[in-house]
């Protein structure tokens, strides 16, 4: 299925032999230590790439900041989603409580702020969890059942022992040959172009 | 783990040196404006005009006898008249609180307020010896230091558990003729047997608060890591005896102001916000630190914002604990219960306060400590730390001052200001002496390496 190429800069070139006028896709980087992946990371953030990602088989400190990572918007949607929670709870009791089937329990009142904190609480906690979940998955663009990346051989040690940096080729700055000359000059040991 | 660059220690200003000077020059000016401010506000105020304590009690059970038309009293005597017929028939109700405004109040309310934040260090220090904490080594001769203060809150309360005090502030020291609920419960609510749990509990926690100090400044000089797993191997002692003394002594400090009425969840009520403003405190003392150029690097953003994450943690548990205590009164509707309620909104100036609470002790630091940037920067945790050690402050007024005059009049008087500003001068005059003559961080400790390069991931 795949065929592999290796053009004289040592770049090699994964194609699907099934493609039809193949383009490049991906540019994956490896490296063989988390410092060496820091230091690399500094330098594609440096040179104004937006569209590429970092792959280290263990979470490694400091590298968003190598990365020049923006906060994240995930807070905000799962404050929002404990606001709506919590509303939703009280407004889901006074409605069940008082309006559509009110019902006289040992002299309350139908519906009463002490006696809906708990349900509230609870749905706060319920809905936050889930806004963090759903919106991690969204943000994340997940599921997702392909991804180039996992046309490349090597990129399965990026769960074990080595360290990834992948550029997407829908980036502004993707060129095969000039992301290849500076993924090699911030010292990958290997580098691969995806094409599909 | 951390790529960071390590913080080398040995270039740390890691003592107070010139500043324990300053520190005690503050507390000083504090002391004097507080004790001096006491004096003539209070003067001023009729604060000393009270009677010895045979006269107090005379005049305790006339306005006890007055109160009968507060309809809020009456309340309670339902539940009283039952068991009691016959006495109330001939010495009329009873109350389970004083109601007569005395200098002891505000000082009681005071006390327990740096009383409180004080265990707060201990059980931080104990907690994170148990869970043999990495983060938190860095801070952690900081919480020794704060924990070392239990002496002055000893000697602090020496006057208020003298006979005079006591019989100001608890009813159960004379209670109301014929009252059987206090009568019922004099084998404990009794002054010597008072008198010896205080003891029990300073004594505990003395010891605790002086040998983990000790432990740990020795281990700056000799680096012996035995002397951790040491500490951390009695710790668990050490938490359940301090779990054990901080709910008797909530009930007996506090809860037993009113002996007719009781919480079960009185003491983790107290216990929740000691950690709180403890944390606040701590936020404080590293931010104050760091202006004056002490362990700038070691103590980083990521441990501003540990801190502020358990100031963060116990605000909840605080709202938590005390709704729990509230819904569960709410719900059962329970007149000798909920009399402790009605009478703190009774005017509406102590409505107030129970919403202040809420909001103020719960929703306004919530939503402010909830960001990492908040709890990152210095200033803005400074702030959330002062106005969470302010509601705290505002929380033990609330469980102590609405018994005065059965809650129909809100107490304040300036004295309530003064003699916290008097008692916090001690109170940082006895922080400087526990933390200077040693570094300001446990520089042996065991987990130092792993707690300078911790990070927030």
């Amino acid at each position: 299925m795949e065929s592999q190429m290796n053009s004289s800069n040592g770049v090699e070139t994964i194609t699907a032999e099934t493609a039809i006028d193949p383009k490049p896709v991906l540019m994956l980087a490896e490296f063989a230590t988390a410092d060496g992946l820091m230091e690399a990371a500094a330098g594609v953030r440096d040179k104004g790439f937006k569209l590429w990602d970092c792959h280290t088989p263990y979470p490694v400190h400091g590298l968003d900041a190598a990365m020049g990572v923006k906060p994240t918007l995930l807070p905000w949607i799962v404050l929002c989603g404990g606001f709506f929670g919590f509303s939703g709870g009280l407004l889901m009791q006074g409605w069940m409580n008082a309006i559509d089937y009110p019902f006289l329990i040992s002299g309350k009142p139908f519906f009463s702020i002490p006696a809906s904190i708990p349900v509230a609480f609870e749905m706060t906690i319920l809905f936050s969890a889930f806004a963090s979940f759903g919106g991690m998955l969204l943000l994340n663009g997940l599921p997702r059942l392909y991804r180039p990346h996992f046309r490349s051989d090597r990129f399965r040690r990026a769960t074990a022992d080595r360290f990834f940096i992948s550029i997407d080729g829908r980036d502004r700055q993707f060129d095969v040959d000039s992301n290849s000359r500076l993924l090699q000059e911030l010292g990958a040991s290997a580098v691969e172009v995806i094409e599909e | 783990m951390g790529h960071g660059s390590t913080v080398d220690l040995s270039t740390e200003n890691r003592t107070l040196g010139s500043l324990s000077g300053k520190l005690i020059a503050l507390g000083a000016v504090m002391a004097v404006i507080g004790i001096v401010g006491t004096v003539v506000l209070g003067s001023l105020e009729g604060a000393f005009e009270s009677g010895d304590s045979g006269q107090g009690h005379q005049s305790q059970q006339q306005a006890a006898t007055d109160g009968h038309r507060v309809p809020a009293a009456d309340d309670e005597h339902g539940a009283t008249d039952g068991e009691s017929d016959a006495a109330a028939v001939h010495h009329g109700p009873t109350h389970g609180f004083n109601t007569e405004w005395s200098i002891w109040h505000p000082y009681l309310v005071s006390a327990c307020f740096f009383l409180t934040m004080t265990l707060g260090a201990l059980f931080f220090v104990l907690v994170h010896h148990i869970t043999n904490a990495g983060w938190s080594a860095v801070v952690r001769r900081l919480a020794e230091g704060v924990s070392r203060n239990i002496v002055l809150m000893a000697l602090i309360f020496c006057p208020l558990v003298m006979p005079g005090p006591m019989g100001a502030l608890y009813k159960w020291i004379h209670p109301d003729p014929g009252d059987e609920i206090i009568s019922v419960k004099s084998s404990y609510l009794d002054y010597n047997w008072f008198l010896i749990r205080m003891g029990v509990y300073f004594f505990i926690w003395i010891v605790f608060a002086w040998s983990y100090h000790r432990s740990s400044v020795a281990q700056d000089r000799d680096g012996d890591v035995q002397r951790s797993s040491r500490l951390s191997r009695i710790s668990p002692l050490g938490v359940a005896l301090f779990a054990l003394s901080i709910t008797f002594a909530g009930y007996d400090l506090l809860m037993s102001l009113d002996a007719h009425w009781f919480s079960t969840i009185f003491g983790v009520y107290i216990f929740a916000g000691c950690v709180l403003s403890f944390h606040a405190l701590l936020a404080l003392i590293v931010v104050w630190l760091q202006a004056n150029g002490r362990l700038t690097r070691a103590i980083s953003d990521d441990h501003m914002q540990d801190i502020g994450k358990m100031m963060f943690a116990f605000t909840i548990f605080w709202a938590y604990i005390a709704f729990s205590q509230y819904m569960l009164y709410w719900y059962a509707n329970i007149p000798e219960e909920t009399i402790w309620f009605v009478r703190r909104q009774s005017v509406w100036m102590w409505g107030f306060w129970g919403w202040m609470m809420v909001v103020g002790h719960f929703f306004v630091p919530f939503l402010f400590l909830v960001s990492r940037h908040i709890k990152r920067k210095r200033a803005t945790i400074a702030f959330g730390a002062m106005w969470v050690l302010a509601m705290h402050w505002a929380d033990m007024y609330y469980l102590v001052m609405p018994q005065i005059s059965n809650g129909t009049e809100f107490p304040f008087k300036m004295v309530d200001i003064m003699i916290p500003i008097g008692m916090g001068g001690l109170f940082i005059i006895g922080l400087a002496l526990s933390l200077r003559g040693h570094s300001l961080i446990a520089e042996k400790d065991p987990r130092m390496a792993e707690s300078l390069a911790f990070e927030n991931a």
